[in-house]
């Protein structure tokens, strides 16, 4: 291994206000910070996190920008998503292949959008929108869902890369989010994210669910799974990733279990060469 | 859903069928009705035929995974609003806040426009709850205190002007000619009851008990304000005297104005001044260099 393939994949967790001194704490354990992008919004609201910026890269993380709608991007949304972009240094942005309003209603959750032809375009002409905004990447992140929009007529790995392609952005690959649909919906997740775009895999997230209703739902509330963690292990082998993002949104337990997670996936990142120490010392 | 999400093309367009499973995967009575009768009627709804058609077709092959998420997505929104509802979610019970919750979703018409961000959607149930509980509730109180501290949140979010930018710094000394404004976000409100002191024991973790045999009737004026220097909302008690600066502070009034407004005595100069002082430092209020500068 020379020193030009050595990638140092950085680790980090997402930004949660509710355990903010425990991660302004253990912010050398952290090599980068995933921020909800509409938080930010409201700027100088919390002055841990305005710390926390000060030391961290930033990986910016919106839920509303709505992809899937039929309707154009929201006006007011962009001039804040413009405005944050302007003003908080990042590494990229990124959204979801998900709707979270439409025909003037909102869902408040990341709704799954119809697969088609119709919305491969929309979707494109959108993020050729906001990337105007930023000279940094712009990311589309797969999601979990329970049902598919009738309707629809492309394979989801097929749609998402399409986009991408099209869009020429990069992709944030959740792990989680691709385990549970190939649970709930039984499919093969390493031949389903060979369809990916992994050349333009940017950051992956990883988390944990729960069992629920008869299915596996993304709850960010658990431990990542042993089964997550094997997903993980086997796309490491296939894509180089930027960043890695432990999620968790609730049931927020120690902080030291987040720092064995982040252990973890330096552990597994390490294994493929995608941390600069570890290659370096195997180099040696 | 290698196979399960591609179906041969629905000729119901897009617009019309992600918006129809939006509104009844946030409708969980409407959405529940459909689900238990398969009545699109039954339910409430008037569908074109063929839309009719694509979504009784769903709900066989996909009810089940949607009854989930409806319900899913229903306690996700409550948790999600609880959050930043620092006084309600310790006021009641969960089993209540439950109840609570089931009534206002119900009260709510199945078009409807509700702003599902969980802030904003705090404010529209603090209003259904301050609506519905009756006049004499000693809660409302409470209910009230956190709406409006929501409400300045939303208020800083929705504004686009920088008024930090615009004011004078801090270390400005105040002059008569200046102008004080108080910060459009910030919010005036007079409660009935000794509310301050309610929250202070809720927040302690007294029992809700103690709390409501605490409530006293009393006039008490709160002013809310963003704090810009720790974050969040900043609140103050305020008195008569600053309540009316306050009132007067519309950008219309320079602080010499306010001086004979209030008649006061050239020995009373400071004590404005330094109130001012303090005021613009809390976040409650900028001043200007003249009325000209108001935004």
């Amino acid at each position: 291994m020379n020193m030009e393939s050595v990638v140092s994949t950085k680790v980090g967790i997402n930004y949660k206000g509710q355990i903010r001194d425990d991660i302004l704490a253990n912010a050398h354990h952290l090599e980068i910070l995933e921020v909800t992008t509409e938080k930010l919004f409201i700027q100088d609201d919390d002055p841990v996190l305005r710390e926390l910026l000060h030391r961290l890269p930033l990986s910016l993380h919106g839920l509303d920008m709505s992809l899937g709608s039929t309707s154009p991007l929201d006006p007011e949304y962009l001039g804040h998503l413009e405005r944050t972009l302007s003003i908080c240094p990042h590494e990229w942005f990124s959204d979801h292949v998900s709707l979270t309003s439409e025909g003037g209603t909102e869902v408040g959750h990341l709704m799954p959008m119809r697969m088609s032809e119709e919305a491969i375009h929309r979707a494109v002409e959108k993020i050729r929108t906001v990337r105007k905004f930023s000279n940094k990447p712009f990311l589309l992140e797969n999601i979990t869902y329970y049902y598919p929009i009738p309707g629809s007529t492309v394979h989801e790995a097929d749609f998402i890369r399409t986009i991408i392609e099209a869009a020429d952005c990069g992709m944030l690959l959740d792990v989680n989010n691709l385990y549970i649909n190939s649970v709930n919906f039984r499919f093969d997740p390493v031949e389903y994210a060979r369809r990916l775009p992994l050349n333009r895999v940017v950051e992956m997230h990883l988390a944990g669910g729960s069992h629920k209703f008869g299915m596996v739902v993304d709850t960010h509330a658990t431990d990542v799974w042993d089964e997550v963690w094997a997903l993980f292990d086997k796309l490491c082998a296939i894509t180089r990733p930027k960043a890695v993002i432990v999620e968790r949104d609730a049931n927020l337990g120690n902080f030291s279990d987040t720092i064995r997670e982040l252990t973890i996936a330096r552990e597994i990142l390490s294994k493929h060469g995608l941390r600069a120490s570890a290659s370096l010392g195997a180099a040696a | 859903m290698m196979g399960a999400g591609m179906q041969t093309t629905s000729h119901v367009d897009a617009l019309e069928l992600q918006g129809l499973l939006a509104k009844l995967v946030t409708n969980p009575s409407v959405a529940g009705n459909l689900l238990s009768t398969r009545d699109p009627e039954a339910a409430g709804l008037s569908l074109p035929s063929e839309t009719r058609t694509v979504l009784l077709d769903f709900l066989v092959e996909h009810g089940a995974a949607f009854r989930a998420s409806v319900l899913m997505l229903k306690k996700r929104r409550l948790d999600n609003i609880l959050e930043s509802l620092g006084v309600v979610s310790r006021l009641y019970s969960e089993y209540e806040l439950s109840c609570l919750w089931d009534d206002y979703l119900a009260s709510l018409a199945f078009d409807a426009a509700v702003p599902k961000n969980p802030l904003l959607e705090s404010i529209h149930f603090c209003s259904y709850l301050l609506r519905t509980l009756q006049s004499d509730d000693r809660h409302r109180a409470l209910v009230l205190y956190d709406r409006t501290r929501n409400e300045v949140t939303a208020a800083v979010a929705s504004d686009p002007k920088s008024y930090l930018q615009c004011a004078l710094g801090e270390t400005t000394s105040i002059g008569d000619s200046h102008v004080p404004f108080i910060h459009p976000c910030s919010r005036l409100v007079q409660f009935d009851c000794n509310v301050s002191a309610l929250v202070k024991l809720l927040t302690s973790g007294q029992t809700r008990t103690r709390i409501i045999s605490a409530w006293t009737p009393t006039q008490e004026r709160i002013v809310f304000f963003k704090n810009w220097q720790k974050g969040g909302v900043g609140s103050l008690r305020v008195n008569d005297q600053v309540s009316d600066v306050l009132t007067l502070a519309n950008g219309e009034h320079t602080v010499g104005e306010l001086l004979s407004v209030h008649k006061l005595q050239e020995t009373q100069r400071p004590r404005l001044i330094n109130l001012l002082d303090t005021l613009r430092s809390a976040g409650v209020l900028i001043l200007m260099s003249d009325k000209g500068m108001q935004p």
